[in-house]
């Protein structure tokens, strides 16, 4: 009876094969010649036919055989692979799938369709007598066995078990041991020598040098010499002689290099010549059979008889062989547990952090006292931290496991939908927790296929708009701050919003009053409303209209958030971003009224507090913020709670100043603001499932337990807009109405700082819209190459730079543990801005003097809350770290004469903007918005003008129609310039007529864009000024 | 320890663990046994289902009977292995020379 565990070891085996055959057939058909796929192909049917042979899985083993015959004659040159083979391929592996995944009971799975297609490959080959093909394989592979590192020629070597092992990072070793003089007269016997080494690697071959003994005569005095091929994790030969206790000249190591070399010949199994001779009853027997023995009995040929068995079955002992030296392998390398046990390992690290976090809380209140308790408390913040990373990577998994399948998936629609379909996957390796990966399946598959059937269009659709027949498709998965982004893009036909529109009216999803008012981000939402199709004809690829609703709400269940953006005619990207796993996620700590909620932090976008100039107010009954450009409707948790009576102690204060802070929410692409009155920490916390009386309670999504012992309510956050009743609709339509005139009350000046400190007393400021991100590191992260600094940010190194280094600061004397890197955007190469402290964001009117400090790195100083904050100037600095990626080598003189008017109304750019303009130009004029411009450009002569997209009261589309149509501004060339969206807006900018485009900011793009714009549309006046 | 011609099959029996205190007495029983039947045997069947342990001389004085089976061409074979005599010999790839069988062989 055949072992179970054989049988799961077998159907494990075969998965892995048939998994990597897939992506190899695919690549074979894009590129017959590669060698290497068509060896994975043979090998994994070589293999999966072995081990269904030894079981008697016959079934299998005939799909297999005849799979591996036409691959043969594909290997030797003699078939060339077209698609009608690949194609019967992966119906072929298919079928395999389903056998090896129940193989006793594969005879009930007709495969006669598959072999009779694929025996027309071989000219009518027959399939019959299996088990001899593989002994043909084998004597041809032998042959070609010639690179052989010399030390191993006496072994059996299976090029299998050695690419395993060196793929484990296991090293290879040749060891001779004398069995009296390193085993016995050392007191011990082979088996406990033996069984102390076992653990430490694998003993893969051996054997004996017999010729020390010639028969019984002189057995006992002989040294005999027993040779080992072994593979280990341990990394030295001194490490060896240590543990087998023998001398140096004992061990060989075994050079990599050279045995890779050898199993990439692919050389079959190698049998040692001498090794034949060993196998002593064969001999005897043929010699029996020679010489005819009259004494010889019947039984004797019974005896001969079963070797002779056992020779004909060599294919299947071999693979059990294999399989039992994989079992082996795999318990000395990795241990199976199940997945419950991983769940309980993670919920109890969720129960270590939360009490890690109230014993850091108690500690800071009653610690001070106790002696050397800090240093502890310490130790063991970092202990739980690590052990808590560890538990979670234990239930990490690579996408490649669902994005494998992408490319067949996008073959077979293309095939069945007409279309010439290719797609690109990249950041397979990307990991995420077991249970997302597990829910992403799904999403992602119905993304794939939407993009397929819906996105990208036919080939003559395709080249009838101009576009390549081929459509392309590309999924991207990368890490980003702590969480996965995975996008899913296309070139296809992009969203028509006035489609989607229609569309959504006519089934009554929409009212016509709100598709009016509708952004095209929001249109865009209409697909992940219930019941939406766009498909002309439903089709069993998609459209259904069930899909993308399903796929949003999945994908929030996983705590994630979906994004799309399209242009019509262009293509489409859907984002998707996911938290690495769901049992411990960042959240913000807040307080309202009386009590402490946690806030997830994956949709908060940033804190705002109330007060001074943020105060709240109210447009048509409904509370607002103005923040920055927009107006931010407000929710406060107190009300939408109903802590009525912690409102009520509040209620006296209510005349006072606003106070407290809003957390500005991202809920698909719609922004509001939760209103609580306490901030207090940022902290990992276990998420806790909500008992079953809570269950109906929408705005809250879990529970946790916080530093304090007590517990919070982990909030819902699209709970909560449900009860507010918040329609963003609505709040669009009111924004809208509402925007241009506040707006145009603002201080246009007002700029967002971030305020951090660079270990001492100085204050620093950054403009907030040039961080793309703040990263909390340890020193220990950092690394040093040269006198350099790095870090590894999702795989990708980052320069640092420390400011002491080149601005004329104070050099701090220490570097504490935990740092902050400051991640710019809007730069050619981002170069990291390290920072010890993180002290405030503020929103501020900049009085800059650029006098009184100045120096590299420093755009000037002012003063914020009566303290003095030194205006970091990023370009400045970046100049000095990095002077070949950003300074301008090339001076420009012919423009001296001419004037132009810089439209900006970010003060930080147009500071930094300015200064660089007035070095090329005779005057530089700012405005601040649109109307301004163009008031200036009608009061006075400009040659040229550069301006920001997107701007109040007039924008940089417009103010550039409107110079279109004046005679006198007609012909002034005009620069677009952006912070965001580039490929979006360097389009649109190309169709409005701007002469150029560029994304803010870099000095080198903006003195290159100057000079072309000038000397393709007004040579002469150039010329005339030279 | 005892031996058995059955047809032309010598079977051997050690009935003991074959440790170097009694490993010359092993011997010399092991040379008596194939000079008795050397004209009628055609093989050697070597039985170790009583057999626990073998130390380092133990194995040569097996490995001395192999060699010795070789030179007159006779056929060896080991039977009735202990779990941990069948762990030494994988480990010494011993199983393939001796073709051990799991029982054995009946004359």
């Amino acid at each position: 009876m055949v072992d179970d565990e054989l049988i799961d070891i077998f159907i494990q085996e075969s998965r892995e094969h048939l998994e990597a055959l897939e992506p190899e057939l695919l690549e074979m058909e894009n590129a017959s010649s590669d060698s290497e796929s068509i060896n994975t192909i043979f090998r994994g049917v070589h293999s999966i036919k072995g081990s269904s042979g030894f079981f008697g899985f016959d079934q299998i083993m005939k799909l297999s055989h005849v799979m591996e015959n036409v691959m043969a004659l594909v290997r030797e040159g003699e078939l060339t692979p077209n698609r009608e083979m690949i194609d019967i391929f992966l119906e072929s592996t298919d079928k395999l799938k389903i056998m090896v995944e129940s193989p006793q009971t594969s005879t009930e799975i007709p495969i006669e369709d598959e072999v009779k297609r694929l025996e027309v490959f071989l000219g009518g080959t027959s399939t019959e007598n299996a088990a001899s093909a593989p002994a043909a394989d084998n004597q041809a592979e032998v042959d070609d066995s010639g690179a052989l590192p010399e030390a191993l020629s006496g072994f059996k070597l299976d090029p299998y078990i050695l690419k395993d092992a060196i793929g484990h990072g296991h090293l290879v070793f040749v060891i001779d041991l004398y069995m009296i003089r390193d085993i016995k007269e050392k007191n011990r016997t082979p088996y406990d020598y033996f069984k102390e080494i076992e653990s430490l690697g694998e003993f893969v071959d051996a054997y004996f040098d017999f010729s020390v003994i010639t028969g019984l005569e002189d057995a006992l005095e002989a040294e005999l010499k027993c040779r080992f091929l072994f593979t280990t994790v341990m990394g030295s030969p001194d490490m060896i002689t240590s543990v087998f206790d023998i001398p140096e000249d004992q061990v060989h190591e075994i050079d990599l290099e050279a045995l890779k070399g050898w199993i990439k010949s692919d050389p079959g199994t190698h049998m040692p010549a001498s090794r034949t001779e060993e196998v002593f009853l064969e001999v005897v027997d043929e010699e029996i059979e020679e010489e005819p023995a009259p004494q010889a009995e019947p039984e004797v040929e019974v005896e001969a008889a079963a070797p002779q068995k056992e020779e004909a079955s060599a294919e299947p002992a071999t693979a059990k062989t294999s399989l039992a030296r994989q079992k082996s392998k795999k318990a000395d390398e990795t241990v199976r547990v199940p997945v419950s046990l991983l769940n309980d390992l993670m919920n109890l690290a969720g129960e270590m952090v939360l009490s890690r976090n109230q014993l850091v809380r108690v500690a800071e209140k009653y610690g001070q006292d106790v002696n050397g308790l800090e240093g502890i408390i310490q130790n063991m913040n970092l202990i739980t931290s690590d052990m808590h990373e560890r538990v979670m990577q234990t239930r990490l998994q690579p996408l490649a496991i669902i994005l494998s399948k992408f490319h067949r998936i996008i073959r077979d629609l293309s095939n069945k939908l007409g279309k010439e379909i290719v797609l690109e996957i990249e950041g397979e390796d990307v990991e995420l927790d077991k249970s997302i990966i597990e829910a992403l399946s799904d999403p992602l598959t119905h993304l794939i296929r939407n993009t397929a059937d819906h996105g990208i269009e036919t080939p003559d659709e395709r080249e009838a708009a101009g576009k390549t027949r081929e459509g392309h498709a590309r999924l991207v998965a990368r890490h980003v701050g702590g969480q996965v982004v995975i996008d899913i893009m296309d070139d296809g036909r992009g969203l028509n919003t006035e489609k989607l529109k229609k569309k959504a009216i006519e089934k009554g999803l929409i009212t016509p009053e709100s598709a009016e008012t509708m952004s095209d981000k929001q249109a865009f939402g209409i697909i992940f409303l219930p019941g939406f199709s766009t498909a002309e004809q439903v089709s069993d690829v998609s459209g259904r209209g069930v899909g993308m609703d399903v796929v949003r709400t999945n994908i929030e269940k996983l705590g994630g958030f979906i994004d799309i953006e399209s242009e019509l005619g262009v293509g489409t990207k859907i984002s998707l971003k996911l938290p690495l796993t769901l049992a411990i996620i960042p959240a913000m700590i807040v307080g309202a009224g009386e009590r402490k909620f946690a806030v997830p932090q994956v949709n908060l976008e940033e804190v705002v507090r109330l007060g001074g100039k943020n105060q709240s107010e109210l447009v048509r009954g409904t509370r607002v913020l103005r923040l920055r450009e927009s107006l931010l409707t407000l929710i406060d948790l107190r009300e939408v709670l109903d802590l009525e009576e912690d409102a009520a102690a509040d209620s006296e204060a209510e005349d006072k100043e606003e106070d407290g802070y809003v957390l500005v929410m991202n809920l698909d692409n719609q922004q509001y603001g939760l209103v609580v009155n306490e901030l207090y920490d940022s902290e990992e916390i276990a998420v806790k499932p909500l008992s079953v009386y809570l269950k109906q309670a929408v705005c809250y999504s879990g529970v946790t337990i916080m530093g304090d012992g007590k517990v919070a309510m982990i909030i819902d956050i699209a709970g909560i807009t449900e009860i507010a009743n918040l329609s963003f609709e609505d709040m669009n339509a009111q924004s809208m109405d509402e925007t241009d005139e506040a707006l145009s009350t603002q201080n246009e000046d007002m700029e967002s700082l971030l305020l951090f400190k660079n270990e001492g007393f100085e204050l620093f400021a950054i403009n907030l819209s040039t961080v793309a991100r703040i990263e909390k590191v340890k020193m220990s992260d950092i690394e040093l190459v040269g006198e350099k600094e790095y870090l590894n940010l999702g795989g990708k190194s980052i320069e640092l730079v420390r400011m002491h280094d080149h601005m004329p600061v104070a050099t701090p004397e220490n570097s504490p543990e935990q740092l902050y890197v400051l991640i710019p955007k809007l730069v050619d190469r981002p170069i990291g801005i390290v920072a010890t402290q993180i002290v405030d964001t503020v929103e501020t009117v900049v009085d800059l003097d650029r006098d009184t400090i100045r120096g590299t790195g420093i755009l000037g100083s002012t003063f914020i809350s009566d303290s003095l904050v030194i205006v970091v100037d990023i370009y400045s600095l970046f100049e000095s770290v990095d002077p070949r990626s950003y300074k301008v080598t090339e001076t420009l003189e012919h423009f001296k004469t001419l004037n132009l008017l810089l439209v900006e109304n970010n003060a930080f750019f147009r500071n930094i903007q300015m200064a660089f303009l007035q070095d090329i130009f005779a005057e530089v004029d700012f405005a601040r918005n649109g109307l301004d411009a163009w008031e200036k450009l009608n009061d006075k002569d400009y040659h040229m003008v550069i301006t920001e997209l997107e701007l109040p009261s007039l924008n940089g589309f417009e103010l550039l129609a409107r110079a279109r149509k004046s005679e006198r501004l007609s012909a002034i060339p005009f620069i677009a310039t952006a912070g965001r969206n580039e490929q979006m807006n360097a389009q649109k900018s190309e169709e409005a007529g701007f002469n150029q485009f560029l994304m803010k900011f870099s000095k080198r793009s903006t003195q290159n864009a100057i000079k072309e714009v000038f000397e393709k549309n007004t040579p002469l006046l150039t010329n005339t000024h030279l | 320890m005892k031996y058995e011609l059955k047809g032309n099959v010598l079977e051997i029996s050690p009935e003991e663990s074959i440790l170097s205190t009694i490993i010359e007495d092993m011997a010399k029983l092991f040379k008596d046994a194939v000079d008795t039947h050397h004209a009628d045997t055609r093989q050697i069947i070597l039985n170790l289902d009583s057999v626990e342990t073998i130390d380092s001389q133990g194995l040569n004085l097996l490995i001395g009977l192999y060699q010795e089976c070789k030179n007159r061409k006779w056929g060896f074979q080991v039977v009735e292995c202990t779990d941990n005599v069948k762990w030494l010999f994988s480990i010494f790839k011993l199983t393939e020379v001796f073709g051990v069988a799991g029982e054995s062989t009946p004359a």
